[in-house]
């Protein structure tokens, strides 16, 4: 029987216990959590497996880049394993939990300063705790021309936890990784690394350059466990005079491949330049608080019926396309003109805007979204079925309108052979889609968790067989993912771990990667 | 807007979690009373984003004391989100719960 809830995996509790005193001495005692309660947070995940195989051991909450640094040192002493957060929102990708059983977490939440935000330059530097929030209000009040980009949960997420996931946004700055620019890192021995420019004594350049001089490191420390990033800079979009939201409703399941290639050539010109959602009904219902009781109470997967019923009642689209133009008003002039255009030749297609759609949701949010406003509208999505369970299962594919209706027409087949929905959205990038599916399950039901999980597990392995894999995954799932991308790939993360962090103390099995 | 009836039961489940996590009512109703401003504020930027926007159930005018607040926000119920100690410090989130119990229905 041990104090602790936990101990890290081949911990002793008397080294936990001189570590926790070490730790303990480095943040003082209320910034070092232990009891089960403090813990109880942390804890909340919403995957398709047992809370305990990802519950922590403890809580460490630094608030300087010397106390990481000190952190470290100890973790190398005691072999202890931790995991890292920044705004902890990771929601559907495993929340604030660590990947695996007993590691500690490092939580930097409270490390929210915004370093600097240049308005002609139109850069910042946070520190990892600043949350999308936190930036605008500081937009708002400084009263900037700039506009952020962020995850949709933006309220309370932030740009440093979300660009070191890569995740996305909806501007046409949405590629968060692509816009950052400069990373300081504190490395497993406890040294500290500036990327790009940030390691010239004197250098001005460390926000507006990123690839500095020989290799570019900074997109090791994404989805990685090589080090602890402590400040990010990144690029913002100057507040274009005009911004023109729209959207195109569709209205069979069909036209997705139509839609694909015609948004295509729009996107990758420029002409439309944000990063265009393709949502489908469900995903609209929910995030217009419909919820699937509403319209049935027998469990498994929802009648294609019963989907074209609530398109009919909630006005949407069996697809649902979400834009915007951004500019003068005379850029946008022209632009709107080659996209009307384009949706009157294709002969499908009704364009519903700003001043058409007024308040209504989900324009409303999607609209927020792709001109930097924060909200929590999405959340919607978790009463579609409710009970709280969810995984983003997230492949990649060409933006290409076969590929994408290859791949909605498998999803949705897995999906509801497991008895569970397609709600799913395609999110243009430049090229490529990020197909993003959320899988919906009541977790307080045992038996639908379980087929959530099969669910989960079936989709990876049928889509790895047609080529395709996911862009990130929840730590339920990133030791199978990581199989995935090859074993020469492992094989150099490995050697890449081993040189690094030869004591595996900084999140072993992150994305697969152990030492 | 959702209505949300805290039935018995699920006033019994605050208390279970209360016990789950050993703590007790006079723990946080010992905490300092603190001003309705600040409770409001973080009601208004962060909670109100749910809870006044269909998402969430509303969680004005219920009637209900401070501990089922605090204790919902440390634990997430279902899909809402678990808020930790460094998104939000007892002192602030107990007076969240405070504002919250003696608000009124919104008109
Ligand atoms: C309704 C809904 C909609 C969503 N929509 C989106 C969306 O539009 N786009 C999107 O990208 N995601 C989306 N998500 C998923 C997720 O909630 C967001 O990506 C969110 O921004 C991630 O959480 P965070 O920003 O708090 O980052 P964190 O949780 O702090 O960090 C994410 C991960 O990055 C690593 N990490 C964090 N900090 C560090 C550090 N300092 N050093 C090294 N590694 C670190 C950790 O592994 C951590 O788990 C959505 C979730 C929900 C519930």
């Amino acid at each position: 029987m041990t104090k602790y809830t936990i101990l890290p995996k081949d911990v002793s509790e008397s080294d936990f216990d001189a570590a926790v005193k070490e730790f303990t001495a480095i943040l003082g005692a209320d910034k070092v959590l232990t009891a089960g309660d403090k813990l109880q947070p942390y804890s909340k995940i919403m995957l398709a497996v047992e809370t305990d195989k990802h519950a922590a051991s403890a809580v460490l909450l630094a608030t300087t880049v010397e106390q990481i640094q000190a952190i470290v040192k100890v973790c190398n002493t005691y072999k202890i394993p931790i995991w890292t957060i920044s705004t902890g929102r990771n929601f559907g990708y495993g929340s604030a939990a660590p990947v695996a059983r007993g590691q500690v977490i490092l939580d930097l939440r409270l490390m929210n300063k915004i370093i600097h935000v240049d308005p002609e330059l139109c850069t910042a530097l946070v520190e990892p705790g600043v949350t999308y929030q936190q930036l605008y209000d500081y937009i708002e009040e400084n009263k900037l021309p700039l506009m952020l980009s962020f995850s949709a949960p933006s309220a309370i997420a932030g740009p440093l936890g979300n660009t070191m996931d890569r995740g996305v946004g909806y501007t046409p700055y949405g590629e968060h990784f692509l816009m950052q620019c400069g990373m300081e890192i504190v490395l497993a021995n406890g040294e500290v690394l500036r990327t790009g420019m940030g390691g010239v004594k004197g250098d001005k350049a460390w926000q507006v350059f990123k690839w500095g001089y020989g290799p570019t490191l900074d997109g090791m420390f994404t989805q990685s466990n090589y080090g602890i990033c402590t400040k990010m800079g990144f690029w913002l979009m100057p507040k274009p005079p005009v911004f023109k939201p729209f959207e195109i409703q569709f209205d069979e399941e069909s036209d997705i491949s139509e839609i694909v290639e015609m948004l295509r050539p729009l996107r990758i010109a420029q002409i439309i330049p944000n990063s265009v959602v393709i949502a489908g009904t469900l995903w609209e219902a929910a995030t217009c608080n419909t919820r699937r009781s509403d319209y049935i109470t027998t469990p498994g997967a929802t009648p294609d019926s019963v989907l074209k019923q609530i398109q009919k009642d909630k006005h949407l689209g069996a697809w649902n396309v979400y834009a915007a133009l951004y500019g003068t008003p005379e850029q946008v002039e022209v632009n709107w003109k080659i996209v009307t255009d384009v949706v009157a030749k294709s002969g499908k297609g009704r364009v519903i805007t700003k001043e058409e759609a007024g308040d209504t949701q989900p324009f409303k949010y999607r609209s927020e979204l792709m001109s930097g406003v924060p909200n929590l509208q999405e959340f919607g999505l978790y009463n579609w079925r409710g009970g709280g369970g969810s995984m983003w299962f997230a492949p990649v594919s060409q933006a290409r309108g076969s590929e994408c209706e290859k791949q909605m027409a498998m999803a949705k087949t897995i999906l509801n052979k497991h008895g569970l929905d397609y709600v799913g959205e395609f999110i243009v990038g430049w090229r490529d889609m990020h197909h993003v599916i959320d899988v919906l399950f009541d977790r307080s039901s045992e038996e639908e968790t379980a087929r959530a999980n099969a669910c989960f597990s079936e989709l990876l392995d049928e889509f790895e067989k047609h080529g395709y894999a996911v862009y990130r995954v929840n730590t339920a799932f990133q030791e199978r993912v990581a199989q995935s991308y090859g074993t020469v790939k492992r094989d150099v993360e490995r050697a890449i771990k081993r040189a690094l962090d030869p004591n595996g103390i900084l999140a072993p099995g992150k994305c697969g990667i152990n030492i | 807007m959702t209505i949300f009836n805290p039935t018995t039961a699920l006033r019994a489940a605050c208390t279970a979690m209360l016990l789950t996590l050993g703590l007790s009512a006079s723990v946080y109703a010992a905490g300092s009373a603190a001003p309705d401003d600040k409770g409001r504020h973080f009601y208004e930027k962060v909670c109100s984003r749910c809870h006044e926007t269909g998402i969430g159930p509303v969680l004005l005018g219920r009637d209900l004391p401070p501990i089922f607040f605090t204790t919902m926000a440390r634990l997430g119920r279902g899909a809402m989100p678990a808020f930790r100690i460094s998104d939000v410090d007892d002192e602030t989130l107990q007076a969240v719960a405070e504002y919250l119990s003696k608000t009124k229905v919104k008109p």
